[in-house]
């Protein structure tokens, strides 16, 4: 074994989410596809993928889709407050309700960012939680 | 919190699995070997998610296997320094409080490190927050707790004489990586409080 790069890239808690159940549809297509015994997976994987699943059903990675995300992450990143990569990247898995959260992971929140700011900041990532529950509401 | 780690390595294949698409075969020989494990100074492997290239099979003499060079990336929890999360209260001493993911346990909140005016309830064994306006906030298991990554620890365990195995209490055995959290700023802490 040996590691060419220990951190490519960080991962937000949805693309987990999306890659690891996109990976046992694949499995479950194999089932139809090839019979039983093709999906004997290692037991060491199924547990992992379990317990992955359990935790992330707590956060918010499952009221996320890969469209909201994209909209948020852009929203976040291209603004003129200047949010460094891991901040961003927080807020997304959080998803932060108020100021108290949201200065949790923002570093020196009040001294960078106006109070106007602030409101529009947690308005965005509102909106993003909102428009996926509409969009849900639609389907049904 | 997770991260993707590019990895090569020698990715046998066995006679047996040879009906199996070669792909499918190099992923499940994958997974097989790292998920759930920890990789020192890497972190805990989570599953495959991508190969991204592989040489030619080479047939070793005598067993009929083959082997492959392959290089993947794995998916790997592996929280930044600062990073913020939330877990569970798994347990609480006087020492400090165990949280655990349902994926990873060995995560810690030392004393020092709760919310000043934190005191520890010999009767109930919880950690309770005494705030200036005089309420008092539990530290209840199995709460939602939202921390920060304070340090990272791995300890490369060497491998145990196999006939001593048996004579090792799970106390001798260190964890191979391990957390320590801290919760001392408004907006941590059990996240129904904010």
């Amino acid at each position: 074994m040996k590691v060419l790069e220990p951190c490519e890239a960080m991962l937000s808690n949805y693309e987990v989410l999306a890659h690891i159940q996109e990976v046992k549809q694949r499995y479950r297509d194999q089932i139809t596809e090839q019979g039983p015994a093709a999906a004997m997976k290692p037991g060491n994987l199924e547990t992992v993928m379990k317990e992955i699943i359990d935790y992330l059903a707590t956060t918010a990675a499952t009221v996320q889709t890969s469209e909201v995300t994209i909209k948020l992450v852009e929203a976040l990143a291209k603004s003129s407050l200047q949010f460094e990569k891991i901040e961003v990247l927080m807020m997304l898995n959080h998803l932060p309700k108020n100021e108290t959260e949201l200065d949790v992971f923002i570093e020196e929140l009040e001294s960078r960012l106006s109070e106007e700011q602030i409101t529009e900041v947690l308005d965005i990532i509102q909106s993003a939680v909102h428009s996926k529950a509409n969009h849900v509401i639609s389907e049904n | 919190m997770f991260i993707l780690t590019r990895l090569s390595d020698l990715i046998t294949i066995q006679p047996t699995s040879f009906t199996i698409p070669t792909r499918q075969a190099l992923e499940d020989q994958i997974n097989t070997r790292y998920a759930n494990k920890v990789i020192h100074k890497v972190g805990l492997a989570i599953c495959l998610y991508d190969i991204l290239k592989s040489s030619d099979g080479l047939i070793g003499s005598g067993t009929g296997d083959v082997n492959i060079n392959v290089e993947f990336r794995l998916i790997v929890f592996r929280p930044f320094k600062g990073e913020v999360i939330t877990g569970r209260i798994a347990n609480s001493t006087p020492h400090g409080i165990h949280v655990r993911l349902d994926f990873f346990d060995e995560i810690f909140l030392p004393k020092d490190y709760l919310f000043e005016g934190s005191v520890f309830d010999h009767n109930e064994q919880v950690w309770v927050w005494r705030t200036e306006d005089g309420d008092e906030l539990f530290f209840d298991k199995n709460e939602t707790i939202r921390f920060r990554v304070e340090e990272e620890e791995f300890i490369d365990n060497t491998p145990v004489d196999p006939a001593l195995r048996d004579s090792l209490a799970d106390a001798d055995m260190k964890p191979p990586y391990k957390l320590t959290g801290s919760c001392y700023q408004s907006g941590l802490g059990v996240v129904a409080w904010w």
